[in-house]
């Protein structure tokens, strides 16, 4: 799924950011990438995107050589991942639904399509109600949904999360996980999330790979154990958990069959297709 | 590409101009000048070309006759020059008739002034000629210069060549403004589409993400520049055809007496708007897209 071959890269300025990497992703994994800032967390982030390329080595992702890829195979290779990232990157001016039915119209989705899939994966995600705010009415975890919404419509083969925690409140971090262990139990999505809250990444006790200084330092299966430091955060999470019934409930939508058939539009109420008819009026044609 | 698409396109393309109001104003604004220039030059030119063409077309020469010609010698004269190249017609008038046409030619008002002129007649004897080929004109005038008996050659060459020098001039100036004002035309408009793409770097970051193709990235941006092109062409357009037809009225109005020629050669605007609404069309979604379509690819490094 995901596969770096001794990969290097030097940036123009002489940074060495990534030194003779060599990992591997395997098709439904979770992972956690850990590292200190400057670490080159994000620069294994943009090659995996081809927003960088390699100075030495290979990578495959989702089936492609990423070095020897022309830029005009770059859109079709980005539609089959799915990107989240820390500070949202929603746009202001339009609604929850617009934002992620974005991401359908700007690659060549037909209207129908969108009117399918958009209530669908807002309605997974606990965000049907939220279909006609905007982003600044909404709180951060609900605007990292919706990320996660826009990065899930495509159905992407795999997640590509960037520090999704960062910006939103301590508690709600841990819902956003939970939602990609979800989507990556339910749908069988491969998941790869960059962080640096050692909290999130013991509490959930996945594969963690750490990066320091441009080579991976340590690969293990088991989060809690390479990583013992339980902080109050995860007590705080807990509390609240008991407490409320979480925020996110797939019972109803049975798992990865509906990932995958988005035909099966689950009993949306009818205010909800009004909501999407209207948000879809222009884009008919 | 789908037609769900191309509206969306041309939505995201007018959003774009709507959103930037103030530099979108400032491209039509500056775009609209040039095309102004570019029109008013253009009408000038073909106003003088329409008023060089009716002097060429008088093809009048007047050859004056030295004083003491006999009247044998104006014959032996007239039929040499009827024997000339490029000589159609030779009409001889007399100081006496020349005196009696100006007397018409400035009205009963005024004919006393030239009252007790005919005792001392200051006038000459003529010959009016008819040219055929007004290209040879000048040789046509030396011959007649170099003729016995002539004392003086009038030709409108005089009038032709100062027509044709402001022709030029006017070519010249209005091609090097038009020129300097196409260069701030797309200085303004990359500008714009520049703050356009830094406006929105957040939807073109997610586009690039999501899987967006280049094209479709910049395909806003070149509407965005095509409607700034159309605007300013229409508003141009509008401009130059009702500002020309009111100073002609105005110069009918005002000057009907000092500038009869002018009235009578004038252009009509609206008999050649259809070819300059088009040539204004094309130069200003050429400028847009120029402007656009070129730069646009250096800030959105997509």
């Amino acid at each position: 799924m995901i596969e770096f071959s001794n990969v290097s890269k030097v940036y123009p300025n002489g940074t060495q950011a990534l030194k003779n990497v060599s990992l591997k992703v395997e098709k439904g994994e979770f992972v956690f990438v850990v590292g200190s800032s400057g670490a080159g967390k994000s620069t294994l982030i943009k090659t995996l995107l081809r927003e960088e390329k390699t100075t030495s080595g290979t990578v495959f992702v989702n089936g492609y050589n990423l070095g020897r890829m022309r830029r005009r195979h770059i859109p079709k290779f980005r539609r089959s991942l799915g990107v989240v990232f820390q500070d949202f990157r929603l746009i202001d001016g339009m609604t929850v639904y617009d934002n992620v039915a974005f991401a359908l119209r700007v690659t060549n989705v037909v209207g129908k399509e969108i009117r399918k899939r958009v209530p669908y994966v807002l309605s997974l995600l606990g965000l049907a109600g939220k279909a006609k705010c905007y982003p600044h009415q909404i709180s951060g975890g609900e605007q990292q949904r919706v990320a996660l919404a826009r990065a899930l419509v495509n159905n992407p083969a795999i997640i590509i999360a960037d520090e999704p925690t960062g910006n939103i409140d301590p508690e709600l971090s841990f819902e956003i996980i939970d939602l990609l262990s979800e989507i990556n139990a339910q749908a069988g999505t491969t998941i790869l999330m960059v962080t640096h809250e050692h909290e999130l990444v013991s509490y959930f006790n996945r594969r963690v790979i750490t990066i320091e200084e441009g080579i991976v330092l340590s690969d293990t299966k088991d989060g809690a154990a390479s990583e013992l430091f339980t902080g109050d955060l995860v007590d705080i999470y807990s509390k609240n958990m008991s407490n409320k019934q979480k925020a996110i409930d797939f019972s109803d939508a049975t798992a990865a069959g509906l990932m995958r058939e988005y035909g099966q539009n689950p009993e949306a109420d009818s205010r909800f297709i009004r909501n999407s008819q209207e948000g879809m009026a222009g884009g008919k044609a | 590409m789908r037609l769900h698409n191309f509206t969306y396109l041309l939505k995201e393309g007018a959003r774009n101009v709507v959103s930037n109001k103030l530099m979108s104003l400032a491209s039509i604004g500056v775009l609209m000048a040039c095309l102004l220039l570019i029109g008013s030059a253009t009408l000038f030119s073909l106003n003088v070309n329409s008023i060089v063409r009716y002097v060429e077309q008088q093809n009048e020469v007047v050859a004056f006759l030295e004083e003491d010609l006999t009247r044998e010698d104006v014959q032996v004269l007239e039929l040499t020059l009827g024997q000339m190249d490029n000589i159609l017609e030779t009409t001889y008038i007399s100081k006496d008739a020349a005196l009696e046409q100006q007397k018409a030619d400035i009205g009963p008002e005024f004919e006393g002034l030239l009252d007790g002129l005919e005792d001392d007649n200051p006038l000459l004897d003529r010959f009016i000629l008819r040219v055929g080929d007004p290209s040879r004109i000048e040789n046509t005038v030396a011959a007649l210069r170099a003729t016995d008996g002539i004392l003086k050659v009038n030709a409108a060459t005089e009038v032709s060549y100062i027509l044709a020098g402001l022709k030029r001039a006017v070519a010249v100036a209005g091609m090097t403004i038009v020129a300097i004002l196409v260069v701030v035309s797309v200085v303004i408009i990359t500008n714009t589409i520049k703050l356009t793409v830094f406006s929105r770097r957040k939807e073109i970051n997610i586009m690039k993400y999501v899987g967006a193709t280049d094209l479709f990235i910049r395909m806003p941006f070149l509407v965005e520049g095509m409607l700034i092109g159309l605007l300013a062409a229409t508003l141009a357009f509008l401009m130059l055809g009702y500002g020309y037809t009111y100073l002609l009225e105005w110069i009918g109005k005002n000057y009907a007496v000092q500038l009869p020629i002018v009235i009578d050669n004038a252009i009509d605007f609206w008999e050649f708007a259809p070819q300059l609404l088009a040539g204004f069309a094309g130069l200003g979604v050429f400028i847009g897209v120029v402007g656009s379509g070129v730069f646009v690819r250096k800030y959105l490094k997509v």
